[in-house]
């Protein structure tokens, strides 16, 4: 049975020699891969792919009294967004889930109490900030939002 | 009858699910509970009995997933509302999407019951749930993708195990069986590229449980042999298998509509019947927001939950968010999918939120009994206490802090439920065949047109007319005018299409040729310039122009911009989009309407301009009915006199 193995073995490498890999298997720690799928959320989130397919302006212009001024949001139309428009509302989708996920890190894990203070109300403060100034852009794109 | 003079075979080109469904409800309520309710009343409630059946499995779902049922109740609260779920379940929405995202959760909820269990039961249940969701979806090829993709990664993060090979196997092999009894799919189950993933992985998962099993029987030397052989074999046969399968053409490669899910830009490029539906628009920052509100920041955290303590089910919940996030990124109608995760994770999110906060005041209230009970001994070996760990602890966070979060995140839940009653009564649940508007002194203007226009055909024209209409209206002129079109919302025949819409976009002589060699009796057209109604067939022109021109190479979109490259209805505009069919059929005797005041008669309301051809005659058609408010329009096309 060894023998015959052997003979395999030797006739197998003779015919295939596999390359010299060195080869290491990586594995990244689970809140670097968090990382990652947040940046690729963000990036959906953004409307990158409505910029892809429709490709809006970057930001509107407001003509007024003889000059051009920049308009960051599309108003009225819900599903249409300036370019810039949509990394905004991101970026505040973002911050409000990382100031929830600061409370919950404040709270669970042991460190001084100064950083742990700094966390919770950072946290708190985010949240609340965001959520306020996304309700506010979205009263701008629809018009009578919470209204009869 | 519809698509004449082609015809359709239904029974290959539709899923049965909803149908069966119905009937079996009608049947049950008829003869077994023995209430007698009429057959459209059964249909009208579907939507809401299958999202209601959504919500009690969503609980059992996140409570198998996270272990706590506090999670699950927050999440069934959640789904019953959240809007992007509503919009496809409202009353009287009979479409396929009602019970298809019920048989989806309980597909997952079984799969996910199977993985942690390892019990062929419940991997056979999934089968059948799989099939239900079969016959009922286009959708169910996520299904089919997403679980292969869950096995491989469990298999690549090194949580193989048993309980995922009994659970896979059984899955597939009768998964599969069971879909191919579907008319609709039949051996695509095994032929398209879609499927591929599933067999691909079935093989792969063979060979990792026969490799696991040979590692325990031969030694360490032998077994690295054995591995070589092995990979050589299983990557030849694969290459020739998938060298063969593609070169034979036995392998179908994706079919457009899920490619333009992988590529978005393919649908706009190639095929643009798949371009020009709005619910296929990619979906802006805004959307997302309006379907999902406090969901939006909750879904992030519930995701940095599922990687902090992770398992079998929180990887699947991951790879389930990240998918649906990616596809509803592309159109704006898979909202549909991304809804549930949303809502498992979100409610995941807060039940914990809310347990932190909890456990604070609980913790305080205790602290409160015991330190009414031994004030005095324990001082001094707090301050001990107190000296030692100052470096680092949990953030001892107030009784009234604490407090206060949960009243904050109470207000946050509170808003969202506002949210989803306003959203939905607002955008979701307005009869699309009626429409309202508001006066000038805030009453109700009720527009009744399409019902008008559709009853006068039912009443007005030979039983065997036929109708040419865009084909938006295909279902809406088949059900309520019960007359023969001759494309509908089925587009399953693009070239058909393409050939309705050139009749539509050249001129009338041409037209009028297109018309004679298919029949056609009728023509019903859109127009919205008298009350300003934008969904109008002018305002889809340019896509009529896009879809014409991949029939007939001669229409190209250039001629009907001027020279601005602007689309305008006015004298500014291309003249031969003042010359098109659509054209004068739209804005026929429209020169002789005054709709404001201080405007020229002719003006259009919706492109906010003066119509730019006028006081045409019409040769090939004659005018038959336009509705009261001039929104449907129908001609009656001439027949040639028999002799010159």
């Amino acid at each position: 049975m060894n023998k015959k193995l052997n003979f395999l073995e030797s006739s197998f490498c003779k015919v295939l020699r596999p390359p010299q890999l060195n080869l290491r298997i990586i594995k990244p720690s689970s809140m670097a891969v968090f990382a990652f799928v947040l940046f690729a959320l963000f990036i959906v989130f953004a409307g990158v792919i409505y910029d892809l397919i429709v490709e809006p302006p970057s930001i509107g212009v407001e003509y007024g009294f003889g000059n051009e001024r920049p308009v960051t949001i599309l108003k009225g139309r819900l599903n249409s967004q300036y370019i810039f428009e949509g990394i905004d509302g991101a970026l505040f989708y973002l911050l409000g889930s990382l100031g929830l996920i600061l409370i919950d890190q404040a709270l669970t894990k042991e460190r001084r109490e100064k950083y742990g203070k700094i966390m919770f109300y950072t946290g708190v403060g985010l949240f609340a900030c965001s959520f306020v100034i996304i309700i506010f852009f979205i009263k701008l794109k629809v018009p009578g939002y919470l209204k009869r | 009858m519809s698509w004449y003079p082609l015809g359709r075979v239904v029974g290959g080109t539709v899923f049965p699910g909803i149908m069966l469904t119905a009937g079996t409800l009608y049947f049950f309520l008829k003869k077994i509970v023995r209430i007698t309710v009429h057959i459209k009343h059964v249909c009208v409630f579907m939507g809401p009995f299958f999202a209601s059946n959504a919500s009690l499995i969503t609980y059992l779902f996140t409570k198998e997933v996270s272990k706590d049922y506090g999670a699950g109740l927050i999440s069934a609260v959640m789904i019953a509302i959240v809007p992007g779920y509503i919009s496809r379940s409202v009353a009287g929405s009979f479409d396929n999407e009602c019970i298809a995202i019920f048989a989806l959760i309980l597909t997952y909820y079984l799969w996910l019951k199977a993985v942690n269990t390892g019990s062929m039961f419940y991997a056979a249940s999934c089968a059948l749930a799989y099939l239900y969701m079969v016959s009922s979806w286009g959708g169910y090829v996520f299904i089919m993708n997403l679980i292969p993709l869950h096995a491989f990664v469990l298999i690549i993060v090194g949580r193989y195990s048993k309980r995922l090979y009994v659970a896979y196997t059984t899955l597939y092999i009768l998964g599969t069986l069971l879909s191919m009894q579907v008319p609709f799919v039949g051996f695509q189950a095994v032929q398209s590229s879609e499927h591929l993933a599933g067999m691909g992985i079935f093989g792969l998962i063979q060979l990792v449980a026969a490799v696991k099993y040979v590692h325990s029987i031969l030694g360490e030397k032998y077994f690295k042999l054995f591995l070589k052989i092995l990979g050589f074999i299983a990557v030849s046969i694969l290459v020739l298998f998938v060298v063969i399968g593609f070169a034979t053409g036995y392998i179908a490669p994706w079919t457009g509509r899920f490619l333009s899910l992988l590529d978005p830009t393919y649908a706009k490029k190639y095929i643009p019947i798949i371009a020009s539906v709005s619910e296929h628009q990619p979906t802006a920052w805004s959307s997302y927001f309006f379907d999902l509100q406090s969901l939006v920041f909750l879904y992030p955290v519930g995701l940095y939950y599922c990687f902090k303590n992770p398992s079998d089910s929180k990887i699947f919940l991951i790879l389930y968010a990240v998918t649906s996030t990616y596809f509803t990124g592309v159109m704006v109608r898979l909202m549909l999918v991304l809804a549930p995760i949303c809502v498992i994770l979100g409610s995941m999110a807060l039940s914990n939120l809310f347990k932190l906060f909890a456990y604070k005041i609980r913790e305080f209230d205790e602290e409160n009994k015991n330190k009414k009970k031994s004030q005095n001994k324990n001082t001094k070996k707090q301050n001990k206490k107190k000296k030692k760990t100052e470096q680092n602890k949990i953030f001892n966070l107030g009784y009234i802090s604490a407090t206060l979060m949960i009243a904050v995140l109470t207000a946050m839940f509170i808003s969202y439920i506002f949210h989803s009653i306003w959203v939905t009564s607002e955008a979701y649940s307005s009869p699309s065949i009626v429409l309202a508007a508001k006066g000038y002194d805030g009453n109700r203007i009720i527009f009744d047109d399409f019902r008008e226009a559709y009853y006068w055909l039912r009443q007005n024209t030979a039983p065997d007319a036929k109708i040419m209409s865009w084909w938006d209206y295909g279902y809406q002129i088949t059900a309520m005018a019960n007359r023969t079109v001759l494309v509908d919302n089925n587009t399953w025949n693009n070239t058909h299409i393409g050939t309705v819409g050139k009749a539509m976009v050249k001129t009338e002589n041409i037209s009028a040729q297109v018309m004679e060699q298919h029949d056609v009796d009728y023509v019903l057209v859109l127009f919205g310039g008298l009350i300003g109604y934008s969904s109008d067939d002018i305002n889809k022109y340019l896509w009529l122009v896009r879809i014409g021109g991949t029939v007939d190479p001669s229409i190209k979109e250039e001629d009907y911009l001027n020279s601005r490259k602007e689309f305008r209805v006015d004298s500014q505009g291309a003249p031969t989009f003042l010359n098109s069919m659509m054209y004068k059929l739209c804005f026929y005797r429209f020169w002789e309407v005054k709709t404001e005041g201080n405007k020229p008669s002719g003006y259009d309301r919706v492109r906010n301009t003066v119509m730019g051809n006028q006081n045409y005659e019409l040769e090939a058609v004659e005018e038959a009915f336009t509705s009261e408010h001039w929104i449907v329009r129908i001609y009656k096309v001439l027949k040639k006199e028999n002799r010159k």
